[in-house]
């Protein structure tokens, strides 16, 4: 484009241009000169009168400059000199106002990289969006997102219409021998399309053959790049999981991480007999939407053909239905409690914003004579804005720079504090980066809030040109006493503004704690302290049945009991509790409780020290040859049984197969750290119902970390070929656990804490420039015989009406957050009145207290100086 | 000394097209050109002429090259466009339209009853 060449060249080259302009009209008076000289003149009088004839030179050199476009930047450039001097003349204001702007900006960035990565960016697949996790639901069971079964599977990928792919998965933990120690590895068995639904491909090696999908083919695996690394595998070599040998024929890319921490890959080879199973769903579904089929349309589809097969095979699919959720949709409470991050840190910068806006306004004023001299010399109004718009911008560049840098020290002060755990659990987490888009919202908000401060300022000059009053501010400026009732107001309705958000924030960080202390709450039902925790699924190739797998369970128990420092230890694993059914009543109706099983150790209760409420705990009796025994908790108790003993009725966890277990005794309530509510439960014999998975625990006198080694040594001693795993202690599981939750407490905290910071100075200005405008008056007032008490009152009751209309406004917002965050939260949080009328008070009393030190000033005023400053 | 008419806004930028188009000229030569083509009847200040080639310049509708003058002195020479050929095409058709729009409604007489 020629027009924007022209324009280049002239910006870029402007010597250039400026001497090709010059060379340009110097021919033309040579050439005038010539014809005159011509015609007779002098050489001397023709130069003149060619001169004379043209006009004025400079004037026509303005003009063609602006022809060409260039005047605007002309003007930017003078606007840019005339900023770096007048911020110069203030670094005060410079000062703070770019720390504010900062520490709002940082914030933000931070927040966002968090948005980007957990909700924008949870997954590398390029078809994120129609990317589906399907389920079957049964709302007989009240679930609705539970797992497949191989037939309906099959079913469901032969029928439908709406996806392009649909594939299945199970997670597999596998015991990995051959390479060091037994290890425990996160592997999945995946269905033929579950590479293509998800557009990824092995970055070394190859993916699955079609035949390696077929029983007994199927030794073959991918692993992920992290464990290739970390284990030096090269591909072709043999690994042996599970006790059978395994090939690696691939690599995955570094960045493909589904499902979540999986660090192998095995083809899912259905038997015959497996694939006609109705009646056992142990699959997740993926499915990738058509481009033109939209998740509503899948979802009544899938339901029509979910109907279908419930009446063709009533007796396994009676009341089945699909569940249709956008794989990135997954994860909806860590997404809640990013947006509430993101949110605390957009009430700071918008705090930032009305702190500048309101320091702006108080130039403004003082620079009414600059301005006004200005307008009186022929600027504009719009060149006025125009320069306090480049001011602004100069000012908020500066802040998103220094943002950018605080935001990345937050960034990485974040990513130290994240668990090694949650950061594999949590998809996206682990990509915590400034990305480009990062880097463009980050642009995008200084420039916003660049303009943003402005607005008061801009709206005060725009008000004055529209009452003819900005060529007057020059005189009354000389006089300099002579207040603006709308500079009053903007600048009251900003504090009043900032004090609101102040108390918002201060709620939600308020909110945020008190969640956190719930979680880490000590009346757990448990008592974490001193107690280690060490996992193990022994291989079924090696202990094939119940009897040698509780066998096993008991060696080991015995062994830790001979531990030094081990005061109790027990183990307990995740029993079957497919129903839930008490002799001689009806089932449960949907919405009662039913609860989960665990299979416990003798010494369970006292390791953990769960009180028994009421009968005996699960003992050494309770053995494979014994009557099954059970011991419920108390709510699941209490909730069937209200007031009378269950003691010795019998209840059953299973189909008419399984058998009646005799309630022998009731233990306390265990409370679920997320929800805090207690979980309905009911304890069985390891002994009679052997878990596949358990979870060690021993209670130690001193550091649990410490028994770590001897405990691993008493289960090497049993098995030496099992893997450990998770062995840690249970405060840093719950630690762990509540990681997200504490680092959500913390930066609000540090949100609310930049946010009363930026209300005080707020209220400081506000306070002492209200002063400052009326040392006139107090000196009037003292003068008259007003008391310094008097004078005190009357500023301070201007902060205390500001602050009270500005806590008013906050409440509202405040209470409308709180549900907000109850629903992330999972149960209503609510501060105690108490502790909400300490916020509210420490807020206003903060305010109070900024504004006492120019309200002491005032006080001091001496009335004839006052008088006399006219 | 013929008698100078005032320049109806908007045709400087009319007349140096025409001009442009009878020969690539540099700007005292666009304007001797003017005189010429004109019969000396428009008033036209020289330095005024500069902008209106700088504008139209930004328009696309003039080229610049340096060259040598007839005076043998170094001088930028401007040319039309494509884009100026139509443009001066344009501009030519309607100033015609106006211009005997006008003249026939000047030429107008009272209508006797």
């Amino acid at each position: 484009m020629k027009p924007l060449r022209l324009l280049l060249q002239g910006l870029l080259r402007r010597s250039n241009m400026e001497r090709d302009m010059a060379d340009e009209l110097a021919a033309h008076l040579q050439h005038r000169a010539d014809d005159l000289i011509r015609s007779g003149c002098s050489p001397a009088e023709a130069a003149r009168r060619a001169r004379l004839e043209f006009g004025a030179v400079e004037g026509y050199k303005e003009s063609c400059r602006q022809a060409r476009g260039l005047a605007f930047f002309d003007e930017l450039r003078g606007n840019l000199r005339f900023t770096a001097r007048s911020l110069r003349a203030s670094p005060g204001y410079m000062l703070a106002a770019v720390l504010s702007l900062a520490l709002g900006i940082g914030a933000n960035l931070c927040a966002f990289v968090s948005v980007n990565s957990v909700i924008l960016h949870p997954f590398p697949f390029s078809h994120l969006d129609r990317i589906m996790l399907l389920g079957e639901g049964s709302p007989k069971l009240g679930a609705d997102r539970g797992p497949v079964s191989p037939a309906n599977f099959l079913d469901w990928k032969d029928n439908n219409r709406s996806f392009e792919f649909l594939s299945a998965f199970n997670s597999w933990d596998a015991l990995l021998n051959g390479t060091g120690e037994p290890e425990r590895v996160t592997a999945a068995r995946v269905s033929g399309d579950f590479f293509a639904t998800l557009a990824m491909a092995p970055a070394q090696g190859r993916a699955f053959m079609p035949r390696e999908f077929e029983p007994g083919a199927d030794a073959v695996v991918l692993v992920s790049q992290a464990f290739q690394k970390s284990h030096a595998l090269a591909l072709g070599r043999t690994i042996l999981l599970d006790g059978r040998a395994h090939i690696v024929v691939g690599v995955m890319p570094d960045d493909f991480d589904f499902p979540l921490a999986t660090e192998i890959w095995a083809p899912l080879a259905l038997s015959p007999e497996s694939k006609a199973r109705r009646d056992m769903a142990d699959l997740s579904v993926l499915g990738r939407l058509k481009p033109e089929v939209s998740a509503e349309r899948a979802r009544a589809e899938m339901g029509a053909l979910a109907a279908t097969l419930a009446k063709r095979y009533p007796q396994t699919n009676e009341g089945r239905s699909v569940s249709i959720v956008a794989l990135a949709k997954m994860d909806e409470i860590t997404d809640g409690f990013v947006l509430i991050v993101w949110c605390a840190a957009g009430f700071v910068l918008l705090l930032a914003c009305a702190n500048i806006g309101n320091l702006q306004l108080a130039r403004f004023t003082t620079r009414q004579k600059e301005l006004g001299l200005r307008a009186a010399l022929g600027a504009s109004h719009l060149r006025l804005v125009r320069q306090l718009l480049t001011e602004s911008l100069v000012m908020s560049a500066a802040g998103g720079l220094v943002g950018l840098y605080l935001g990345w020290c937050e960034l990485v002060m974040m990513k130290t504090f994240i668990p090694a755990q949650v950061l594999r659990w949590v998809a996206g987490l682990r990509h915590l980066e400034i990305t480009p888009l990062v880097l463009a919202f980050g642009f995008a908000i200084s420039m916003a809030s660049g303009l943003l401060c402005t607005v008061p300022s801009i709206y005060q000059l725009l008000r004055r040109r529209n009452t003819g009053r900005l060529g007057e501010t020059l005189k009354e400026a000389g006089r300099g006493s002579v207040s603006s009732r709308t500079g009053n107001r903007a600048r009251t309705i900003l504090v009043a503004g900032e004090v609101a958000l102040a108390l918002v924030l201060l709620v939600g960080a308020g909110l945020m704690v008190r969640a956190f202390q719930r979680m880490l709450a000590v009346n757990a039902g448990i008592d974490p302290k001193g107690v280690l925790t060490l996992e193990m699924t022994p291989s079924p190739n090696a202990y094939r049945d119940a009897a040698q797998t509780a066998q096993f369970y008991r060696r080991v128990l015995a062994e830790m009991d001979t531990l030094s420092g081990v005061q109790a230890s027990a183990l307990s694993g995740s029993a079957a509790a497919s129903k839930w059914e008490i002799e001689g009543r009806d089932t449960p109706a949907p919405g009662e409780p039913r609860p989960g099983a665990l299979a416990i150790s003798a010494a369970y209760f006292q390791t953990m020290r769960i009180p028994m409420m009421e009968g005996r705990p699960i003992g050494d009796r309770d053995g494979p040859d014994s009557p099954g025994a059970v011991v419920l908790s108390e709510g699941l108790a209490h909730f069937y049984w209200r007031g009378s003993s269950p003691i010795g009725q019998r209840v059953r966890l299973g189909g008419p197969s399984s058998p009646w277990l005799r309630v022998v005794g009731i233990c306390g309530d265990v409370r679920n750290w997320f929800s805090s509510e207690a979980e309905p439960l009911a304890y069985v014999s390891y002994r009679q119902e052997p878990p596949p998975a358990v979870r060690f625990a021993l209670r130690t006198a001193g550091d649990p970390m410490l028994s770590a080694g001897a405990a691993r040594m008493a289960i090497r001693r049993v098995d030496a070929d099992q893997a450990i795993y998770n062995v840690k202690s249970m405060e840093q599981a719950l630690a762990e656990e509540t990681s997200g939750v504490k680092s959500a407490a913390t930066v609000m905290s540090i949100d609310a804490g930049i946010a009363l910071l930026l209300a005080l100075m707020g209220a400081y200005s506000v306070s002492s420039f209200f002063v400052a405008q009326r040392t006139q008056e107090i000196g009037v007032r003292v003068a008259l015989g007003a008391s310094p008490s008097t004078i005190l009152r009357m500023v301070l009751g201007q902060t205390a009406r500001i602050s009270a209309a500005g806590l008013l406004a906050g409440l509202a917002v405040a209470i409308a957050m709180s549900a907000m965050m109850s629903r992330v939260l999972y149960r209503a949080v609510a501060l105690e009145p108490v502790t909400f009328a300490a916020l509210t008070a420490m807020l206003a009393a903060a305010a109070m207290l900024a504004a006492y030190v120019p309200a002491r000033r005032a006080t001091r005023v001496d009335p004839m100086t006052a008088l006399r400053s006219e | 000394m013929p008698e100078h008419a005032d320049l109806i806004p908007g045709t400087l930028d009319l007349l140096i097209l025409k001009a442009v188009s009878l020969g690539p000229q540099h700007g005292y030569g666009i304007l001797l050109r003017i005189g010429q083509i004109s019969g000396d009847a428009l008033n036209i200040e020289q330095g005024a002429l500069y902008p209106a080639l700088y504008r139209l310049e930004r328009q696309d509708l003039l080229d610049t090259e340096w060259g040598v003058s007839d005076n043998n002195r170094r001088a930028k020479f401007y040319r039309l466009t494509p884009a100026g050929t139509k443009r001066l095409k344009e501009e030519t058709r309607s100033w015609n339209r106006t211009a005997s729009a006008v003249a026939t409604a000047l030429a107008a007489r009272p209508q006797e009853a």
